[in-house]
């Protein structure tokens, strides 16, 4: 298409700017309003992963193609992506937290370990495990903004020592197995927030769903396509996705085999994605990751921020800290000290998935899942389970090399 | 390719024997409709020392670029001598402090293969310090412990080292006290003598004025006066200098018989960082200008205006429940999100404004930005363009809309119209007089006399100090302005 051809597309689309772009940008090439590059770098990874997922498909079939199987997948990759959205909050405010993981791994012990040895009610365990998980995130965030020390140092040291005390508390690693006879966990503890055989309602998951499905179409209507492309073909890429995504749900049956922790998960990504998106607060969050120093010259206290979105990055790795003991129901030193990788590989996919160059919610749950599905799919067809983390470590490299392309070509 | 034509246009440099360090003929560079240089021709030879002086915005900092080669341009060329590259000392040196100055002087480019050769380092480095006449300075002091004008000098040497046949000496001296900014220049002349181009860029005439060889003067992306010294005056200068400015038409606001407005805003002996005492008050409807010279860093005021910086001692009291907003001086370290959307940028600190049961309604925000940035004129139009795409003068535009947007009481403007060209500067300052009229209280925080005599009700000059030197009353602004314009 050629520069008429766009300016067509303008004036079709009712748009009112005629200079879109600064005049001094020639542009020679564009498709619907974007150049190749920018096509690339805004559809070029959730086209690959929906490749991969054709390929599984004809490969495997039924085999991957399993709503039970992936379900428990889904769960059990619960406690890993819960530490991605904290890891999300904090990438957004521009700073790193490389404790999250060693947070939500004594979080699991001590939510268990606080029920077992100290006879402490359930409920009341859970509230302490994550005043201690948000505490720890407080500290990281003392020492990063008051301190002034660098958030690599901080957190590195910081996870250090959780590691430390996680053995201390342990007495060297030892496990806690809570039995029917010996101090048994609540039921509701295992049921509500770790089995994935313990199905939602059908009723309950399709609103949730159809709810998710609008809130996807629109972010990515906002954040992904270009403004510069036109209605027609926006509406067709908006009904493409719509399509993928109603199948994958309705057509999969798995609307069955959702499970009330996985519900509650979505429900607590939505929370987060609102807060991230239509609060002051969230915005702020992104301003601060931008530009500090402007942030502070318009009225927001860099500090304040960083300090928050650190304290809500400990929250949620003692969130899924406690997901994760109620799947295992026993506390296992170091049971998600493996979830740092993951976490970051997700989180760094958002910003090439569904929203251009920024953090998103939604962009890491889907990145997780993704993730979590590929190498599953990869261990079916008879890759060992040991090569996952060399795949996570290759998607952390891609998706920050893809998200860098991205930014330098919005600029 | 040194036609004599091309020296005896180009003006008279003193014969120094050498070709010419750069030759440009026919330079043009345009950012969309604005030409920013239209056709320049400037040739320098090897021993010269240049001062190239214009009124902001008038293409010297695109002129620089382009022999940078930083830009592109796009029409005419540059041709430069055999062997010699263009090099442009900023404000900021980029120099390593904690490193000695031999380190400094050879980084990436060790004088020795393998092994570096102590001995043979220090050898170079005394060459160097001898070629801007620093040779009392031992090359193994660290950069640190350096007075601001060493440092430049450095710099100098660092660039020359490197084969900068042309060095560029950026608004340097605007950071330093009068007496040592005069020895710097002594210096650079020292460095020009044994045979480098040395053009110094400056707002401060008293600095060059008498001590260098050749006036280049940029008005309006056009060569205003390319002259040798020979007895250029003061007041000449000046006259050239000011010739472009008649296009910014400066009608002053009308204030008197008005009664004067509210306290928004007071000041009470307040002091912080070199600033003060300070006291005074803002009124509504009032436009108070702040002049000062950068060594005081006389910014500070309109930060401690905004609560960007709290006072160290004294007070500053807000009227309440009012908003004080802030532009600050450097947009790009202190104003715009880089990577984020005019609409993002446009909505920082004022989204409570849309906000309704604790949640933004984006729509209604996307709209009144859109609405707010027609009326200041971006371009483009698309709100969703990100920021760094934007002209500098579009930017700074989204920039007041944000300061704007929540209807402050208060607004603080720092250099509201730098790094911008004339028809926007004359957009800025209709907009920042309809505020006032609106009774908002205005600050006006500028080292360009140009925007005081536009917008100032009256003027508080800030001398080096900090202290409060002298109050411009309305009646005298005009006068004041006139007589320091071009003192920067």
């Amino acid at each position: 298409m050629t520069n008429n051809a766009i300016e067509a597309n303008h004036a079709s689309s009712g748009s009112s700017g005629s200079a879109s772009k600064p005049p001094s940008k020639r542009r020679s090439f564009q498709v619907a309003g974007a150049t190749p590059t920018e096509l690339i770098s805004l559809f070029g990874s959730p086209v690959l992963f929906l490749l991969i997922f054709v390929v599984f498909y004809l490969w495997l079939g039924e085999s991957f193609y399993n709503p039970n199987q992936r379900m428990l997948e889904f769960s059990q990759a619960i406690p890993a992506t819960i530490i991605t959205l904290g890891v999300v909050v904090i990438l957004a405010v521009g700073q790193f937290d490389l404790s999250v993981a060693y947070n939500a791994s004594l979080s699991a012990y001590l939510v268990i370990g606080l029920n077992y040895r100290n006879d402490i009610p359930m409920w009341a365990s859970i509230l302490i495990t994550l005043a201690f998980a948000s505490f720890v995130g407080f500290s990281n965030g003392i020492l990063v903004t008051k301190f002034r020390i660098n958030a690599f140092i901080t957190t590195l040291g910081v996870g250090g020592v959780l590691l430390g005390l996680a053995r201390v508390y342990s007495e060297g690693g030892q496990g806690l197995n809570p039995s029917p006879t010996d101090h048994p966990l609540p039921e509701w503890f295992h049921a509500f927030l770790g089995d994935f055989q313990n199905t939602a309602p059908t009723p309950v998951v399709i609103v949730v769903a159809v709810m998710l499905i609008a809130a996807l179409l629109h972010t990515i209507n906002g954040r992904a396509i270009p403004s510069t492309v036109s209605k027609p073909i926006r509406a067709a890429i908006l009904l493409v996705i719509a399509a993928i995504a109603l199948l994958a749900v309705f057509g999969s049956g798995i609307v069955n085999f959702v499970s009330v922790n996985v519900v509650i998960f979505l429900v607590l990504a939505t929370l987060l994605w609102i807060v991230m998106t239509y609060t002051t607060f969230g915005r702020n969050l992104y301003a601060v990751g931008s530009n500090p120093r402007a942030a502070g010259y318009a009225g927001v206290n860099s500090s304040r921020y960083t300090l928050s979105a650190f304290t809500i990055t400990g929250l949620l790795a003692g969130v899924a800290g406690i997901m994760l003991a109620a799947t295992q129901q026993a506390a296992i030193q170091g049971a998600a000290d493996g979830f740092l990788l993951p976490a970051y590989s997700a989180a760094f996919l958002s910003t090439v998935l569904i929203s251009r160059g920024r953090f998103h919610i939604w962009g890491a749950v889907i990145g997780a899942l993704c993730l979590t599905y590929v190498a599953s799919g990869l261990v079916v067809g008879g890759v060992a389970y040991t090569w996952a983390d060399v795949f996570n470590g290759g998607v952390l490299i891609a998706a920050v090399a893809l998200s860098s392309v991205v930014r330098r070509t919005a600029r | 390719m040194t036609e004599p034509v091309n020296r005896a246009a180009s003006g008279q440099f003193p014969s120094t024997g050498g070709a010419p360090t750069v030759e440009c003929r026919g330079l043009t560079k345009r950012y969309g409709a604005h030409t920013a240089l239209d056709s320049v021709d400037l040739t320098t030879g090897p021993g010269e020392f240049i001062a190239l002086l214009g009124p902001n915005g008038a293409g010297k900092s695109t002129l620089i670029k382009l022999l940078a080669g930083v830009l592109t341009p796009d029409g005419g060329s540059i041709q430069f001598g055999e062997g010699v590259a263009a090099g442009v000392i900023h404000q900021d040196l980029g120099l390593f402090d904690d490193m000695s100055v031999a380190e400094n002087l050879f980084i990436g480019n060790v004088p020795s293969r393998g092994l570096i050769s102590f001995s043979e380092e220090d050898r170079r480095a005394r060459e160097l310090l001898e070629f801007v006449g620093l040779s009392e300075v031992n090359p193994i002091t660290l950069v640190r412990d350096l007075s601001l004008g060493e440092r430049a000098l450095i710099a100098t040497a660092k660039l020359w080292s490197q084969g900068a046949g042309l060095i560029i000496v950026d608004e340097v001296t605007a950071s330093l006290p009068r007496a040592e900014a005069s020895w710097l220049v002594e210096h650079l002349r020292t460095a020009a003598r044994s045979g480098a181009t040395v053009m110094m860029v400056t707002h401060r005439f008293e600095d060059v004025l008498g001590n260098v060889d050749r006036y280049v003067v940029v008005v309006d992306g056009k060569i205003a006066m390319d002259r040798a010294d020979d007895g250029v005056t003061r007041d000449y200068l000046v006259d050239v200098i000011s010739s472009g400015r008649n296009q910014v038409e400066v009608g002053r606001r009308d204030t008197s018989g008005r009664a004067p407005g509210d306290i928004v805003v007071e000041l009470e002996e307040a002091r912080v960082n070199k600033i003060g005492p300070l006291s005074l008050t803002l009124r509504e409807g009032e436009i108070t200008g702040v002049s000062g010279s950068s060594v005081s860093g006389f910014h500070d005021v309109g930060y401690l205006v905004a609560g960007a910086l709290h006072a160290r001692q004294g007070r500053v009291t807000t009227r309440r429940h009012t908003k004080v907003t802030c532009l600050p001086a450097h947009r790009d370290a202190d104003g715009t999100f880089p990577d984020l959307t005019v609409e993002f940028n446009m909505s920082v600190g004022n989204s409570n404004r849309w906000r309704r049961w604790g949640l933004i309604n984006l729509s209604k925000m996307r709209a009144s930005i859109a609405a707010a940035a027609h009326d200041l004129n971006v371009i483009p139009r698309d709100t969703d363009a990100v920021i760094t795409t934007l002209s500098g003068g579009n930017q700074q535009k989204a920039l007041l809309g944000r300061v704007i947007a929540d209807d402050p009481g208060c607004v603080v403007l720092c250099e509201p119209t730098r790094g911008v060209d004339v028809a926007t500067r004359r957009e800025i300052y209709a907009f920042v007089r309809k505020l006032a009229d609106n009774a908002c209280a205005v600050m006006v925080v500028s080292s360009d006399m140009e925007d005081l005599e536009a917008l100032a009700d009256r003027i508080v000059v800030i001398d080096d100090n900090g202290h409060v030197e002298t109050w411009i009353e309305p009646e005298d602004v005009a006068d004041f302005c006139n007589a320091r314009s071009a003192l920067g």
